[in-house]
């Protein structure tokens, strides 16, 4: 568990803080959606998570450790894996074997062992047939999976990723998606993802919403990116399903449910023309 | 006056075993006081046509005319001032912030074309303003140390500084939150309307396309598949399904609910639109 309380940071140099008393837990094997507008403070919370950045009040504690004790930095660092929105800065090597191996290396794991989380993290991201690519020759979603399995082969056990899909075109975005998901389901890593996509959001277990470096909502999909008011009060925007299942409530169709995903609207819309 | 391209062609790496066909056949016309869009799958030579049409890059066959001149030809301080005419932003342009200040930034490319005293003050602050960047908070501070979505409209505010004729903007809403996309959206409407500006823009949020833009051009694999009005394009949506781009959600809806109801029309925009047509559909009445 990653437990985050009292957390509040302040830039050097800068007067006001950019996030206040932050207090949330972060379970082992959940799958965590973080929204919020431009300079929400979004970017500077995920660096908190790993030791990267340090709390100026209060503590972020990984399965024990606390990280502000330069101590644990390295096994802090192994527990949590953090990635960033632009894959072409984060690939170092000539091939994209070597690039996967390089974290595991700088552990100083034996080879053996480091070949066998090589091949275990590309074959989890699906990428196993591109052991001795050039990763400049892949397409953007391809290489920001090369860099998520150079984040797994360190087997952390919760990935934090700030805008993942950001550089990707829609392809890329959903190939990065169902990359996370099926980590998630399948190896129990944790996933907290930072994005500007709503519809990535309804993928996740919970939606925590940052305001002004407050957290302002928390919890299911379902529950947050139905309340079209306040989340355009947070800069942000309700699911174009969602306002379409206002605008039908509207107008008349107050069965119609509240759901995220276009297909299960299509099936509640096909069963008001089946009944009339 | 318009960016007209002629029988265009792009190879990159000419005469290397990799060389690459990223355009063909080009033949597209931006004019003034219109807001051109661009789609089309990764690789499909978006990027390649947008800086064949500000002249950083020259056509390896046909050719390109600003305002019906050609970039190719042209020396010294004749392209320099027809490149002002047209102001690019890049697609990552964050990562070409260097100035110390984000006025330094933004004030640096107006700078460079002569324009000082308060005319240089006054462009910076609106460019500041109508991307909405707090000038008080944010006018001192160094451009590296923004968050990923302030270091985007500072990018974009310093090419509207220099007060282009014509904008390109390549994946422009990449990074930001959804109301800084719709205030970007609304200002580049704006920026047609009042000065006249003619737009071109690239993105792969067909939202964003469909809701802005006049006229679309649909790019794969080099080559112009399709040109039409938003609502023209919209009708082929499963030809943009099969060369790999994401219809709005709303649109994929509509297409889902077509079996039912035959003569739905798939091509409308937003949840307003799409909840008339629904409810008309669901009354019977056509
Ligand atoms: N290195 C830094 N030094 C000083 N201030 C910073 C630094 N990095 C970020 N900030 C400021 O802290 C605030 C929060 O920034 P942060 O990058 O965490 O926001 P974000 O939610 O990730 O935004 P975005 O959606 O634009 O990426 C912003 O006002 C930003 O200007
Ligand atoms: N500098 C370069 N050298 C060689 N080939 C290139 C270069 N830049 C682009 N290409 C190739 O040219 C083609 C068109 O690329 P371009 O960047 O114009 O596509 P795009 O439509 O903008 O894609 P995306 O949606 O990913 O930004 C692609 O096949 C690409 O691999
Ligand atoms: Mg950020
Ligand atoms: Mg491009």
């Amino acid at each position: 568990m990653i437990e985050v309380s009292g957390v509040s940071f302040c830039y050097p140099g800068l007067e006001s803080p950019v996030l206040h008393d932050i207090n949330l837990e972060i379970k082992p094997g959940e799958f965590l959606a973080l929204l919020g507008r431009n300079g929400s403070g979004k970017s500077t919370f995920t660096r908190l998570l790993n030791g990267l950045l340090v709390p100026t009040d209060g503590d972020v504690i990984v399965d024990g450790y606390n990280t502000r004790d330069g101590s644990h930095r390295l096994r802090i660092r192994q527990l949590v894996g953090l990635l960033f929105s632009n894959p072409d800065n984060q690939l170092v090597a000539g091939i994209v074997e070597e690039d996967v191996a390089f974290g595991p290396e700088n552990l100083g794991l034996p080879p053996a062992e480091i070949r066998e989380r090589v091949e275990w993290a590309l074959s989890a991201v699906g990428m196993q047939d591109y052991l001795k690519h050039p990763p400049h020759m892949l397409s953007g979603g391809q290489k920001q999976r090369i860099a998520i399995a150079g984040v797994l082969a360190l087997e952390p056990s919760y990935m934090v990723l700030d805008e993942p899909t950001s550089m990707l075109d829609p392809r890329g975005r959903e190939e990065v998606l169902r990359t996370l998901m099926d980590l998630n389901r399948e190896q129990g890593t944790a996933i907290i993802m930072v994005t500007h996509f709503v519809e990535e959001a309804a993928a996740a277990d919970r939606v925590v919403i940052l305001d002004h470096g407050r957290v302002v909502a928390m919890g299911s999909p379902l529950e947050v990116l139905t309340r079209t008011d306040d989340l355009s009060d947070w800069g942000l925007e309700a699911p174009e399903m969602v306002l379409l299942c206002h605008e039908l409530r509207k107008r008349g169709y107050t069965r119609i449910p509240m759901a995220l995903d276009s297909r299960r609207v299509a099936g509640a819309i096909k069963q008001f023309s089946c009944k009339d | 006056m318009s960016i007209r391209l002629v029988q265009v062609g792009f190879r990159y790496a000419r005469g290397l075993p990799w060389e690459t066909q990223a355009l063909k056949n080009i033949n597209l016309e931006a004019g003034k006081n219109e807001i051109l869009g661009i789609i089309g799958p990764t690789g499909s030579g978006k990027t390649t046509l947008l800086q064949l049409m500000n002249g950083v890059r020259h056509p390896s066959e046909g050719r390109v005319l600003i305002d019906d001149q050609d970039p190719a030809v042209l020396k010294g301080r004749e392209i320099t001032r027809l490149r002002q005419k047209v102001g690019l932003v890049f697609q990552s342009p964050e990562d070409q912030l260097f100035a110390n200040s984000v006025y330094e930034d933004i004030a640096f490319g107006p700078r460079n074309l002569g324009v000082t005293g308060s005319e240089l003050d006054h462009r910076v602050r609106w460019a500041m303003e109508v991307l909405d960047l707090d000038f008080e908070d944010l006018n001192q501070r160094r451009p590296q140390n923004l968050s990923g979505g302030q270091k985007r409209r500072v990018a974009i505010a310093g090419v509207l500084a220099l007060k282009p004729e014509y904008l390109i903007l390549d994946e422009p809403t990449a990074g930001l939150d959804p109301e800084g996309r719709k205030v970007l959206l609304k200002l580049i409407r704006k920026l047609r309307e009042d000065l006249g500006m003619g737009v071109v823009m690239v993105s792969h949020r067909l939202q964003d396309i469909m809701s802005t833009c006049d006229r679309v051009v649909v790019l794969d694999k080099g080559e112009i598949l399709r040109t039409g009005t938003p609502r023209e394009i919209l009708q082929h949506g499963r030809e943009l399904i099969e060369i790999g781009l994401h219809l709005p959600p709303i649109n994929l809806l509509l297409n889902e609910l077509k079996d039912v109801f035959p003569h739905l029309d798939t091509t409308l925009l937003g949840p307003e639109e799409a909840a008339d047509e629904i409810d008309r559909a669901l009354r019977g009445l056509w």
